[in-house]
């Protein structure tokens, strides 16, 4: 088979499945091949093979598409064999009833930072975060713990890969340059936790290391805000309570140090 | 037997199939060997999932694991779909009303899905084995009454095609007597087949209309006391499930 041809079949399956949000929760086939800029057969093939893998369902009635359930039956592996979402949960909770703004637990995948769980304040705020969306590691509190705490080998690695790909400036204090982002991952982890301010669009985020029973570093805390509701007086108290979130998660996950 | 041949994409969603809550993490040996594929081709698609943020390798291990991507489309799922918020404070009723853990499956092709469930804790605790989202038909008393719904053309054709699994049924023939017994009776009690930690026993719901659009069903640990009486429980349960219409 054209080995051009297949890789281009799955890239635009999955490209379907990432048109299925929130806001756009149905599709019709026509809308998807316009979309995407698939002739309507191609498209039409590609639906029916997510179809009958259970990724796509279609509505006989109104003939629209949307998500299927295979989606539950992965996410309820994913939340059930990392059980460090179980474990922080509670953490999580108190934390954001202290401080009532969003906080997060982030892992990294890739160069990128996941969010594996995110729990809103009181006042939710529009934040580009929800559970599963992937942010740069470089500009994000959560993304720069990950990225400091990594064996020296792999940072260099990452931050490269960062590089290649390209930085983009998200906010107005966003790292120009890998050597910069390399000096603040060492401060970072010499310091014990990351603060961006305006760097991942506008607001502050603050974050801090989880270690497991390994000792290694394998998610970060962090909680973000608006610049308007957390003052830069607030970054002390702040920190000092996302510091704390952090080690208590880890002493749960058998760290001991 | 005749072997199937698989698109490249049909591949990439074999891989996805792959992982189960027993086994989270796979090598690209591991899924080269399991799909019956050439190593190259493995990693091949093993880098498009990844690159497409639907896997994602762990560096320690040197595995691939599901990425936590797949939860912001599962929440779209989650928000979408009607008989996943229209169910939830009904299997709270039944779970406490029967003492049962309570899931609500679906069917799409040869499976089984579960979409919503009320976990009941005293009774579940202590237990290791999981219960999966997705299961084949045949192997849970949820799927029996889906699949009972069907015509006997497409029984057949279904039992046909993945009974050779199964352990439960010497035969076909034995199999769809069970069903028939499970469309009569209206109701179908799994022990000891698939789960052997479980008793099962699952009933039709219907929707507004009258139409069957799922089956519930009670989750309870294996246990021989519970065992001779739990025909009696399964009419009970069938009753109360006959009296519901949930909107979908």
């Amino acid at each position: 088979m054209n080995e051009t041809y297949s890789i281009h079949t799955i890239k635009n399956a999955m490209n379907i499945l990432k048109l299925f949000t929130k806001e756009n929760p149905e599709w019709k086939l026509s809308e998807i091949s316009k979309q995407l800029h698939l002739n309507i057969s191609t498209t039409k093939r590609l639906l029916v093979t997510l179809e009958d893998y259970g990724y796509i369902l279609r509505d006989s009635q109104s003939k629209r598409y949307r998500l299927g359930y295979m989606f539950l039956h992965l996410s309820e592996i994913i939340t059930t064999t990392m059980e460090i979402r179980k474990e922080a949960r509670p953490v999580l909770e108190e934390l954001v009833q202290k401080l009532d703004e969003a906080v997060h637990l982030g892992v990294l995948e890739g160069t990128d930072i996941a969010y594996l769980d995110k729990i809103e304040s009181k006042h939710p705020i529009r934040l580009n975060s929800h559970i599963g969306k992937r942010n740069p590691s470089y500009c994000t509190a959560c993304g720069k713990i990950m990225l400091a705490y990594q064996k020296e080998e792999k940072r260099e690695k990452l931050v490269k890969k960062i590089e290649e790909n390209g930085i983009v400036r998200y906010g107005q204090n966003t790292v120009a340059s890998a050597h910069e982002l390399i000096t603040q991952l060492k401060e970072i982890q010499k310091q014990g936790f990351a603060i961006c301010i305006d760097e991942f669009y506008q607001g502050i985020s603050i974050g801090a290391p989880v270690y497991d029973y390994t000792n290694d570093v394998i998610a970060a805390i962090s909680v973000t805000g608006r610049s308007n509701r957390i003052t830069k007086e607030d970054i002390p108290y702040f920190t000092q309570e996302v510091i704390r979130a952090a080690k208590k998660l880890s002493k749960m996950l058998g760290y001991f140090n | 037997m005749k072997k199937k041949t698989y698109s490249s994409l049909e591949n990439a969603l074999r891989i996805l199939d792959l992982f189960t809550m027993e086994k989270s993490e796979y090598s690209i040996r591991e899924i080269s060997d399991q799909l019956g594929i050439a190593y190259s081709t493995a990693h091949r698609l093993v880098k498009n999932l990844e690159d497409e943020g639907f896997i994602v390798k762990d560096s320690i291990l040197n595995s691939y694991r599901l990425s936590v991507s797949i939860l912001s489309l599962s929440s779209v799922v989650t928000a979408h779909t009607k008989l996943i918020s229209n169910s939830t404070y009904l299997l709270k009723k039944l779970s406490s009303q029967f003492k049962a853990t309570v899931q609500i499956g679906v069917m799409h092709r040869e499976h089984v899905y579960y979409i919503n469930k009320t976990d009941y804790e005293h009774l579940i605790m202590g237990y290791v084995t999981y219960i999966e989202r997705k299961v084949p038909l045949h192997y849970t008393s949820a799927g029996k009454i889906l699949l009972s719904q069907l015509s006997e053309e497409e029984i057949i054709h279904y039992s046909e095609q993945y009974l050779l699994t199964a352990t439960a049924f010497s035969n076909i023939e034995d199999f769809l007597d069970e069903l028939k017994h499970v469309k009569t009776n209206g109701y179908a009690i799994s022990a000891d087949e698939h789960y052997q930690d479980f008793i099962t026993v699952a009933a039709p719901l219907k929707n507004t209309s009258g139409h069957i659009i799922a089956a519930i069903e009670l989750i309870y640990p294996n246990d021989a006391k519970l065992l001779r009486t739990i025909e009696q429980r399964a009419k009970e349960f069938k009753k109360v499930c006959e009296k519901i219409r949930l909107n979908s």
